[in-house]
């Protein structure tokens, strides 16, 4: 496996690890998403996703202390792109707190979460 | 009037502890109590819609002693409402213990439309992927039933060759059988019929050498028109051997119907994704010769196609005097699912393909023009440089 590759944008902060086949990226994310920092997370993730060969992306969420709903825009931004590109995007061990926002504004269904 | 007192942001200053001390009119009216007096006392933390909220405020307060456009929701009377808060914490007060002194902006119309944009826009790529998954199972199908149809021509054109190459085998069979007989007699005379037979097997190796060759041509065209890798790019495809090895192959879609000459100018091989090129060949012949079929019926038309090189495009035109396309359908021919050919005929996926392989896999050009003979002129351009991205 590759070394991970960690980007911050003012409180949050962003690891990119590749599969060896690089088919799979995976996205550790940790910190505090609110509007401030958005659009750098999202300008990175999604320069990142524009990779070749990325079929699906696993955002791993445990280090993810808070989400604002400009956070949870991001989240859907980059569900949208995924969808277009046809990458399976996956949410993995989000924090009861920032599933509560997700839960708040009702957005849970849309995405896949393990 | 004061902007505090008076204005449509909420001013709240509550203890350490979340009991509110102070709140303006509009910030009573907000949390729906009769006047600011009767919320003094009671504590904000009720209000909140999610305790995270409250628990990450407090920590970045305690932290910075300040707060900037912190994101917060409350929930009244059933109703989640989304604001922006700004708070200074107050440690000493003239009235001796901390405080928090707060201004809240409520953004919940503008977060509301928000979200119900990016519902409807979540949802409309759920859409769009299963309209694009649908689409390339047709276009695979397609495909197949092409290569399908493709492959029955083929068998159909290398039969007739083959059928007289194994009745002339027979014939030598049955010569070969007669001079074994002769020779075991002894008598290599007239019974034998040497010199018919002789004769002849110069004429039945001369067809077979012709048979042969037909059925050799047929299957050097197919290995060539289906060997490319659909998803690699070929570095040096050549059009004209393209052209040549479709017309070969599509022969008995277009034989009993149109009459084919060519006009292929010198192309030096260009680098494109030749398999899917070939696709557009074939497919732009089989409408042509089916436009002929359908305006014709009994009476042979006529298809023509050229080559030439134009200011680094390579550009290939197929021409027919069939019935043309129809103003009312000169717009749509090229989208997905639209056909002008009978029920069964058509799925409207042959251009669309086209159009797809063309302009967006080869950054080229296709389109349409009808000509001085009733039919059509399509004509592809495929730019001889590829960048990286096609």
């Amino acid at each position: 496996m590759s070394e991970e590759k960690v980007v911050t944008i003012d409180m949050v902060s962003v690891g990119f690890l590749r599969d060896p086949d690089g088919s799979t990226l995976r996205c550790r994310i940790s910190g505090q998403l609110e509007t401030s920092n958005s659009p750098g997370f999202l300008d990175t993730v999604k320069d990142e996703l524009g990779r070749q060969g990325v079929k699906k992306m696993v955002m791993e969420l445990s280090g993810l202390t808070y989400v604002s709903s400009t956070g949870i825009g991001s989240f859907t931004t980059l569900l949208i792109e995924c969808k277009k590109r046809g990458v399976a995007l996956v949410l993995k061990n989000m924090s009861e707190k920032v599933k509560s926002v997700f839960d708040l504004l009702g957005f849970t269904s849309f995405f896949e979460l393990e | 009037m004061d902007i505090l007192t008076d204005g449509r942001i909420i001013h709240l200053i509550t203890s350490g502890s979340g009991d509110i001390v102070s709140i303006n009119t509009y910030g009573a009216e907000f949390f729906h109590a009769v006047s600011p007096q009767s919320l003094t006392g009671k504590n904000i933390n009720g209000f909140y819609a999610n305790p995270v909220d409250r628990e990450m405020y407090l920590q970045r307060l305690e932290t910075k002693g300040w707060i900037e456009n912190f994101e917060v929701h409350f929930s009244l009377g059933g109703v989640v409402y989304t604001c922006l808060e700004n708070a200074v914490l107050k440690r000493k007060t003239t009235r001796g213990e901390e405080e928090i002194e707060s201004v809240i902006i409520d953004i919940s119309g503008f977060v509301d439309s928000n979200i119900q944009t990016i519902k409807l826009n979540l949802e409309l790529a759920s859409v769009n992927k299963k309209l694009n998954d649908a689409y390339s199972t047709m276009a695979q199908q397609e495909k197949m039933a092409s290569i399908g149809e493709l492959a029955a021509g083929v068998a159909h054109e290398i039969n007739n060759p083959l059928g007289f190459v194994m009745s002339n085998s027979r014939s030598l069979h049955r010569y070969i059988d007669a001079i074994k007989k002769a020779l075991a007699q002894n008598s290599l005379s007239e019974e034998a019929n040497l010199a018919f037979i002789l004769e002849d097997l110069a004429e039945i190796l001369k067809e077979n050498d012709e048979g042969l060759t037909r059925i050799a041509r047929i299957t050097e065209s197919l290995k060539r028109f289906s060997r490319m890798d659909s998803e690699n790019k070929t570095e040096k495809y050549r059009l004209n051997e393209a052209v040549r090895d479709t017309l070969v192959i599509a022969k008995s879609h277009y034989k009993y119907k149109a009459e084919v000459t060519t006009d292929l100018r010198e192309i030096p091989p260009f680098p494109c994704y030749g398999d899917a090129v070939n696709q557009v060949i074939l497919n732009l012949i089989v409408n042509a010769s089916q436009a002929i079929d359908e305006r014709y019926k009994e009476k042979k038309g006529h298809i023509r196609i050229s080559t030439a090189v134009d200011n680094g495009f390579a550009v290939l035109t197929v021409s027919d005097n069939g019935g043309g396309v129809p103003e009312s359908a000169a717009g749509r021919v090229f989208d997905p699912f639209f056909t002008t050919k009978e029920v069964g005929k058509g799925t409207g996926l042959g251009l669309s393909l086209c159009y797809d392989i063309i302009v967006n896999k080869h950054n080229g050009q296709i389109w349409f023009e009808n000509n001085d003979h009733g039919g059509a002129d399509f004509i592809f351009k495929i730019p001889m440089e590829q960048g990286d991205g096609t």
